[in-house]
């Protein structure tokens, strides 16, 4: 097990901490075991909740961080291991038996109805909605989002809410059922830095209220900011235990990866062969309005040969229907578009993937994977009819299943198993897949949506390596749309900023800032 | 390893309880109507297995019901739910006999593969209503297929008592087809007729299609995740609505072989159970075609089991309904069970 020479220097104050609250924890998980098949997703984990601080669990994907507070939460039932509730040892059979003690999870994929409101999700369940009880009932909701400074809609239909929204709706949800024990796992991958940051306040503001939070992160610098307590989970075991006041960020990026971080990427200098054709050109697109859905309005972008284009925007102005535009998923309305030489507005989905242009969709599982299928037949959907993996109307498994193996060396995929569901995988692991597809036959235009939503740092880095290298070794044209300002900065060589379904600036190498193009994101400011 | 035994066998008890729990209630059944359970239980089983001749009726009430099975597979692989294949069958039926009625004097060789294409033809073309209205209108499939069961019905009576009408016989029943249309039996004892070769042949092809070429791929993609599959451009809503009338052709090859290889005629009624009997394997076995396979070859035994307790204990034809129909219903028990079993 590491233990951290860092915690030498504040040595007495750190064993004080411990001393202090070691005493009575609310929750303890003791020699937690948890096994999938031949995986074993937790060995043998001890962690300790108490009441008015936040616990950050920090781990890479598929640590075993969504599983170990799956089975405090109900969801999941350990193989081995108990769990002690104020010093008593506790059965968790099913949510409910969470529930009634007061452990509340809002889970990494949202859970809400669609065609509900976002006030009618909230509710659901608990017997709010009865007749005559509305108006105190929306009061109750209203109070406790201002307290919390959730800003809502509480009659907006969830179906089409940015994801960024609805992550709001499902803390609100949570904190309506009147935890004692929250748990948020990874809550601030859907938002925005300026959301990000209030979303940290709420948390800290809720330990001071006195609930127990538990912070499921792999992002180090997120865990010092808001927690009192780490715990570091690798490979399902318990790296180690820290206050956040004795460690420094790299001891703890190092324990959670067992290796050095890699350096930063270096910032690219791209310059375009002046000659070259544009590879996707917009004109004046337009988009026709659907339910909770943005219309584009007259956007105009050229994406060149070679080039990273960084489309910056709070989620839900737009970025969504930018990219199924232009994948023909949202037929434009007007204006034109010119896509590798064609005009791709009669061409299928499937012609335009044909072309050369690859997508990795926001919303991964939605849009991104079939959950029943296996890793090898989700790695080659899209390509799947043609060669190497169909000959002659027979698809070949053995060729699915090398290339498949590759993406899962390449992209550190886990568990490395070609046959094994999607649907098992974690979040992020999951993404690795989606980029890993993506990336697969050299593609001459890659539309990546988020691409390194829920990664962690080091596989986050190598993401964004492939597609700088993609755009240029392979001249290969990349629309990188992201909520991630520094990553839009270190590898962008142009951003445009987007904003309620404008295209509002677009900056140079030499224009970004991130303060100017926060501004430009909040709709204050043009370039 | 032995968390996966454990597992294997936790999916499987539901099942087995089930269908302890039929046999216990067909035990009970008899006992009530004053038959003696052992005496019930040897029958069923002496007369669907005891013998070769038994094992024949077996498997000719085990060829339509695998079709069909095999019928509602094939959609449900794409997530739609085809219980209109039994309508797709009477029109297998009624191609049939249209074949054989309209070109009498066809050599085999030519009439009968002409007569299962047919049949095949027949009972696709009565699933394109559903399929396009489910394509172009979204119009849920169950709603429509049934109701295209109930028009077959209707089609059925009207040409069994129309000119082809069978004046022999009291029953809508049409007239029989010629012998150059009947399926030659290939071995006497147990009787293996040409119709269960094309039946194995045809869960080949099924098989093959679904899970070696990439046409089959988007079928189960399709059922995975349509959106997705859209997104990476598979034309969902086409595969889908296609794999109704793909599965609606097997519903009519079922119907066509019932006619060449068993009845010789189009009946009204021939369809019996098989519609609601074919659910069974097609939901508890979706993911495997050897289980739907076997499943079905179980309800045939028993199926074939207790219509000889009709005639051997003279017990009601109701029981032999209810027989099947609670071990219809205590199954998707056992499958709901098992399915939120984490
Ligand atoms: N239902 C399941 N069936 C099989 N394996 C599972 C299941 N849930 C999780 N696993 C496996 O257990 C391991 C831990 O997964 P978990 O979801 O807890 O990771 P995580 O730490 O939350 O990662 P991420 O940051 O990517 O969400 C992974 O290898 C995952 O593939
Ligand atoms: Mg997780």
């Amino acid at each position: 097990m590491v233990q951290d020479a860092g915690g030498s220097v504040e040595a007495n104050e750190g064993i004080e901490e411990s001393d202090r609250t070691a005493n009575n924890p609310l929750v303890s998980m003791r020699s937690v075991v948890k096994r999938f098949g031949s995986i074993l997703a937790l060995d043998h984990v001890d962690i300790e909740i108490m009441l008015g601080e936040v616990l950050a669990l920090l781990g890479e994907n598929g640590a075993g961080k969504s599983t170990l507070m799956n089975i405090l939460s109900g969801l999941y039932r350990a193989d081995e291991g108990e769990i002690l509730f104020e010093g008593k040892p506790i059965v968790v059979r099913s949510p409910r038996d969470a529930i009634v003690r007061g452990i509340i999870m809002v889970h990494q994929h949202f859970e809400l109805i669609q065609n509900f409101t976002v006030l009618e999700n909230i509710i659901i369940g608990t017997g709010s909605n009865e007749k005559g009880k509305e108006k105190s009932v929306r009061k109750e909701v209203e109070k406790l989002a201002a307290e919390n400074n959730i800003t809502l809609d509480l009659d907006a239909r969830v179906k089409g809410l940015p994801v960024g929204v609805q992550q709001k709706v499902e803390i609100l949800k949570a904190l309506y059922r009147n935890p004692k024990i929250l748990i948020l796992d990874e809550p601030t991958s859907n938002l925005t830095p300026q959301e990000v940051d209030s979303m940290l306040s709420t948390i800290r503001k809720l330990a001071e209220k006195g609930y127990a939070v538990i912070f499921i992160t792999h992002k180090v610098r997120e865990a010092l900011a808001v927690a009192k307590r780490i715990t570091i989970l690798r490979n399902g075991h318990v790296m180690g235990k820290f206050s956040s006041s004795e460690v420094t960020a790299d001891s703890l990026v190092e324990m959670m990866m067992g290796a050095k971080p890699s350096s930063n990427l270096e910032s690219s200098s791209h310059t375009s062969p002046p000659s070259a054709e544009p590879l996707l050109t917009l004109s004046d697109v337009r988009t026709g309005s659907s339910k909770g859905r943005i219309t584009l309005k007259d956007i105009n972008l050229t994406l060149n040969p070679g080039e990273i284009l960084g489309i910056a925007g709070v989620s839900g102005n737009g970025q969504k229907e930018l990219v199924e535009a232009i994948m023909m998923l949202r037929k434009p309305t007007h204006g034109s578009v010119r896509l590798l030489g064609v005009d791709p507005m009669r061409l299928s989905t499937k012609e335009i993937i044909e072309l050369g242009v690859s997508y990795i969709p926001e919303d991964r599982l939605d849009d991104g994977i079939l959950p029943s299928m296996t890793l090898y037949e989700n790695m080659v959907l899209g390509s799947h009819d043609i060669e190497p993996f169909s000959k002659r109307w027979i698809m070949d498994r053995d060729a699915m299943i090398e290339t498949t193996r590759d993406a899962i060396e390449r992209y550190r995929i886990y568990p490395p198993q070609s046959e094994a569901r999607v649907g098992v995988l974690s979040g992020g692991n999951i993404q690795k897949l989606l980029v890993g597809r993506a990336l697969l036959s050299r593609p001459k235009v890659i539309l990546a949506h988020n691409p390194t939503r829920g990664l962690d740092t080091r596989t986050t880095d190598l993401v964004l390596r492939n597609l700088v290298a993609q755009s240029r070794e392979n001249g290969a044209g990349v629309l990188l749309l992201s909520e991630d300002l520094d990553e839009l900065i270190s590898v962008c060589d142009r951003i445009a900023v987007m904003f309620r379904g404008e295209v509002v600036g677009v900056l140079d190498r030499q224009q970004m800032d991130r303060y100017r193009i926060g501004a430009m994101m909040a709709g204050g400011a043009t370039a | 390893m032995k968390a996966q035994q454990s597992l294997v066998i936790s999916k499987l008890l539901p099942y087995i309880l089930s269908f302890l729990g039929v046999v216990a209630s067909v035990g009970i059944l008899l006992a009530l109507i004053g038959k003696n359970p052992f005496e019930g239980y040897r029958i069923l089983l002496s007369s669907s297995l005891g013998s070769p001749g038994s094992l024949s009726l077996t498997l000719l009430d085990f060829v339509p019901l695998f079709l069909m099975a095999l019928a509602f597979v094939v959609p449900l692989r794409a997530g739609k739910y085809n219980v209109g294949n039994e309508g797709q069958f009477l029109l297998g039926a009624v191609g049939a006999v249209t074949v054989s009625f309209v070109l009498p004097n066809l050599p085999s060789v030519i009439g009968i593969p002409l007569l299962l294409v047919a049949g095949m033809a027949f009972g696709s073309l009565w699933a394109v209503v559903p399929a396009f209205l489910l394509y172009r209108f979204r119009v849920n499939e169950i709603v429509s297929t049934i109701s295209m069961n109930f028009i077959a019905y209707y089609l059925v009576l009207f040409v069994t008592t129309g000119p082809w009408h069978n004046p022999l016989v009291g029953y809508p029943q049409t007239n029989q087809i010629g012998s150059n249309y009947i399926l030659p039996s290939l071995v006497r004892t147990p009787q293996i007729g040409t119709g269960l070769i094309i039946t194995v042949l045809a869960a080949a092809i099924v098989y093959f299609y679904i899970s070696k070429t990439p046409a089959g791929f988007e079928l189960r993609a399709v059922g995975a995740n349509p959106r997705a599959s859209l997104v990476y451009g598979i034309k969902s809503n086409f595969v889908s609505a296609m794999s109704i009338v793909q599965g609606a052709a097997i519903a009519g090859l079922a119907g066509a072989i019932q006619v060449a290889g068993l009845l010789f005629s189009l009946q009204y009624g021939m369809q019996g159970n098989y519609g609601l009997l074919s659910l069974v394997p097609a939901l508890i076995s979706a993911s495997s075609l050897i289980g739907v396979g076997l499943i079905s070859f179980f309800i045939a035994v028993i199926d074939t089991g207790t219509s000889a307790l009709q005639g051997v204990l003279g017990v009601p034809y109701e029981i032999g309904l209810l027989i099947e129909s609670l071990l219809l219903l205590l199954i998707l028990l056992a499958k709901g069970y098992g399915g939120s079993n984490r």
